[in-house]
């Protein structure tokens, strides 16, 4: 696991969710390792890190926080269609590795993103990269964010 | 229920007075959603959605937008190879980028390939239309 250049991860996905979550109540409350194997129970968004930096990003959440978190970013609008549920769910992760990008570039980094993928069930478990991967949660009035971060080699 | 924007609608109808001609290229129907609901509520018309660069040069072909607000990490073909493709067949094409990367040699090298603009998500209402408009703008002034 390399635990360098995490920062800008953890960063970006505060500041990605204080914007649909504006009462101030997020914040990070552990980051601790976490084996390659996940089990999520509610869902999860995962995007691939390509170019100097390879790796995974993933975004846990169970169902009702899901539930808030795209009620949220869907202006409060009610029976969303799956396809906007998940395409929501994967915009999220798309907005935090996008930010988390922009934060590598100043390290010299010139990282790019595939495409988000989503994971749902219960006890349903992944692999999210090669190695350990660090895990930040975040909490909030919304429920609990957890964010994984599997950096696997970078140039360097 | 669409809430029509009242307030400036200086340039959102070309010369003729009808209403200019969007399409929105994303993979992500969440995004899609989003912006037609912005461009809806400033009377633009949304005449057409691709999911990825490849249906974008076809759509942007038969449709003949007079913007496009376009993706960059898309499957199939992304959104700087499609722009370049566009932009080859019609120089005057007004494309705006759209994408959560907000880095700097990306930003470069869509505004050297002939991007008119390039909006960082997550997307606002106002900076969208703002951006719109002025692309549309120097349109109207050329």
């Amino acid at each position: 696991m390399i635990i360098d250049y995490i920062n800008p991860f953890v960063d970006a996905s505060y500041e990605i969710l204080s914007q649909y979550i504006k009462d101030g109540s997020l914040k990070s409350s552990d980051i601790s390792l976490s084996s390659n194997i996940s089990s999520v129970s509610g869902i999860a968004a995962m995007i691939g890190l390509t170019n100097d930096i390879r790796g995974n990003v993933v975004i846990e959440l169970d169902m009702e926080t899901a539930d808030k978190i795209v009620f949220m970013m869907n202006d409060n609008k009610e029976g969303l269609s799956e396809d906007i549920y998940y395409s929501t769910m994967k915009e999220l992760v798309n907005l935090i590795g996008g930010l988390s990008v922009t934060k590598l570039e100043k390290y010299g980094f010139n990282v790019g993103l595939t495409p988000p993928m989503i994971i749902k069930g219960e006890n349903v478990e992944y692999i999210i990269s090669d190695s350990e991967a660090l895990h930040v949660r975040l909490e909030s009035s919304m429920g609990v964010f957890d964010v994984l971060v599997a950096i696997v080699s970078y140039k360097g | 229920m669409v809430d029509f924007d009242n307030n400036d609608d200086l340039y959102d109808v070309d010369e003729s007075g009808k209403p200019y001609r969007v399409l929105i290229v994303d993979d992500s129907v969440f995004v899609v959603k989003q912006l037609t609901q912005f461009f809806v509520s400033a009377r633009y018309d949304v005449i057409g959605v691709a999911g990825n660069g490849e249906e974008a040069i076809v759509k942007f072909k038969e449709l003949k937008p007079d913007l496009v607000t376009l993706d960059i990490t898309m499957p199939k073909m992304d959104g700087l190879t499609a722009l370049n493709k566009i932009i080859e067949y019609d120089k005057n094409a007004k494309v705006i980028m759209v994408s959560a990367l907000d880095k700097e040699d990306m930003v470069k090298k869509a505004l050297f390939a002939g991007a008119k603009n390039y909006i960082t998500k997550p997307l606002d209402r106002k900076k969208v239309l703002d951006r719109v408009r002025n692309v549309l703008s120097k349109k109207m002034l050329e």
